[in-house]
């Protein structure tokens, strides 16, 4: 089985399973390691190489990645790479100058490591759902078992050392990924956005900082890493997602009884935009499905099985797109496809 | 008291919004779902992810450094010149080579410059070590202006106990 017939077949594992609740969510947790060594980024790509093969040396040997597969990302073409970045697996280091840059792929894909982007190990654990303090243990179970083979770079005083100074300390990065469908419609995404960065979150959207919230996706993570212990970030954006959810499911009842005729605009422009596209665009197709998880969540499209939402939102991606095809797509076949492919799931 | 919306009258106003006539222009306050069944959609800023919240902060800050200007990683040779052009350091021993900068960058950008999070397992031992030493400085400098001279004398052979230890330690690693 090649790299990415493996991965294909345990990524659902990390998509939005359904339309409610805190399905629509998903968690992440990153913990940057170094060696007593130079960072990758410093390093020519031969010397990235032979620090890949000792890493992966130094990986394999772990029991949590005993079944993985062991990737190295100049073997792959830049569509599998762009797959990759899209579930948040790889940089864009890692994607645009892959030599000697490689990542490590747990059987159960809950946990991937990659290796030599900008630092030496980035342990990653995805999960669906709430579940930041899971993904936490998971990467701090994996981290505590590493340590035990190799000699982190670590001070008493700034912690885990890391190539950007922002990341330094814990070297922890927890992130959440929020559905905010209906707080965007009530005009009141600003605000909650200020509110968040007084609280040292980071918030972005989904396809880059140019394009506002496409479909309403926030991307959550916290922005300090030094000070506190591990428990508290991780602690404190579980705290503010909880909150999150609660200001989104009350805007949404609030929608239903004050807009709902707003509400079954949208849903049915989004139905008939889809019906009607004989090319989409990655970011219209975000906004769209979106607007479809929306009534999907406020009960206006019974017919639709809202288990089809999240390997659709992931699939209209470029990569994903072109994974399926196995094979590299210009845009505007590209655009064609992504517009055929939604009909016949949406519509099938 | 806010202003309510100037189309359903019912709602605070969220957006202003200028709307174009044939002969004039007029502004309207107009609550979130007023504005979308019109297609305005707000607006959000969202270049907030972290690499971009540091580069923003690094820009306000470096100008400030002065002591590290000058100087170049012994063992990377990463120069701070590069670390403003980057934002990343070359290797884990350019954190000394800039402490003096890189403690106040820290601690601006974090809060803190002291982490407060967990420690390798390898290091517990001689962070705990490192720690009873210092104490034991403090208490013999307490000992010597309270003209304790027996406790003095005790704790000077313990401080000399622990950095053997702590010696040798280094040498392990």
């Amino acid at each position: 089985m090649s790299a990415l017939e493996f991965l294909r077949e345990q990524g659902e594992v990390l998509q939005c399973k359904s339309g409610g609740g805190h399905e629509n969510l998903q968690s992440w947790v990153t913990l940057k390691r170094n060696l007593q060594e130079p960072f990758p980024a410093i390093l020519d790509a031969d010397k990235r190489c032979e620090l890949r093969t000792r890493l992966f040396d130094l990986l394999g040997g772990q029991e949590s990645l005993a079944e993985g597969v062991f990737i190295e990302l100049e073997s792959l073409e830049r569509y599998e790479r762009i797959y990759l970045y899209e579930r948040r697996l790889i940089g864009t280091d890692s994607l645009v100058n892959p030599r000697g840059r490689g990542l490590a792929l747990s059987q159960d894909g809950h946990l991937a490591v990659l290796v030599g982007e900008e630092d030496h190990l980035r342990i990653q654990c995805h999960r669906p759902g709430l579940a930041m303090e899971d993904a936490f243990l998971c990467a701090d179970n994996f981290d505590a078992s590493l340590e035990q083979h190799c000699r982190y770079a670590f001070s008493e005083v700034f912690g885990y050392l890391t190539a950007c100074p922002s990341e330094a300390g814990t070297g922890l990065r927890t992130s959440a990924l929020l559905h905010m469908p209906a707080l965007a419609l009530q005009g009141e995404l600003p605000k909650i956005i200020r509110g968040l960065l007084a609280l040292k979150l980071a918030i972005r959207g989904t396809l880059g900082d140019t394009q506002g919230a496409p479909g309403a996706w926030l991307l959550l993570s916290n922005s300090r890493s030094l000070g506190q212990p591990e428990q508290d970030y991780v602690e404190s954006l579980d705290r503010a997602v909880r909150k999150l959810l609660t200001f989104e499911d009350k805007a949404l009842e609030r929608a239903l009884l004050e807009a709902r005729s707003l509400l079954e605009d949208e849903v049915g422009k989004a139905l008939k935009a889809v019906e009607e596209a004989e090319e989409i665009t990655s970011l219209q197709a975000v906004a769209l499905l979106g607007s479809l998880r929306l009534g999907s969540r406020a009960g206006l499209l019974p017919s639709l099985d809202s288990s089809r939402l999240g390997p659709l939102e992931a699939g209209v991606m470029p990569g994903h797109l072109q994974v399926m095809e196995g094979k590299p797509l210009e845009d505007p076949e590209r655009r064609s496809r992504r517009a055929e492919y939604l009909k016949s799931w949406l519509f099938a | 008291m806010a202003l309510m919306c100037e189309i359903c009258g019912k709602r605070p106003a969220e957006l202003i919004v200028g709307e174009n006539r044939p002969d004039s222009t007029r502004t309207l306050h107009l609550c979130g779902y007023c504005a979308a069944g019109k297609g305005i959609r707000v607006r959000v800023d969202l270049s907030q992810d972290p690499r971009q919240l540091w580069r923003r902060f690094l820009s306000r800050h470096l100008k400030e450094a002065e002591e590290s200007s000058a100087l170049a990683c012994p063992s990377c040779g990463r120069t701070y010149m590069n670390f403003e052009e980057t934002g990343s350091l070359g290797c884990p021993d350019c954190y000394s080579t800039f402490r003096g900068d890189m403690v106040r960058i820290l601690k601006e950008y974090h809060g803190s410059d002291e982490h407060g999070g967990k420690v390798p397992f390898r290091e517990q031992r001689r962070i705990a070590v490192r720690q009873r030493s210092r104490g034991a400085r403090e208490a013999l400098q307490m000992a010597i202006s309270e003209e304790r001279f027996e406790d003095a004398a005790r704790l000077r052979d313990e401080i000399k106990d622990l950095e053997e230890e702590i010696g040798r330690l280094q040498e392990e690693s």
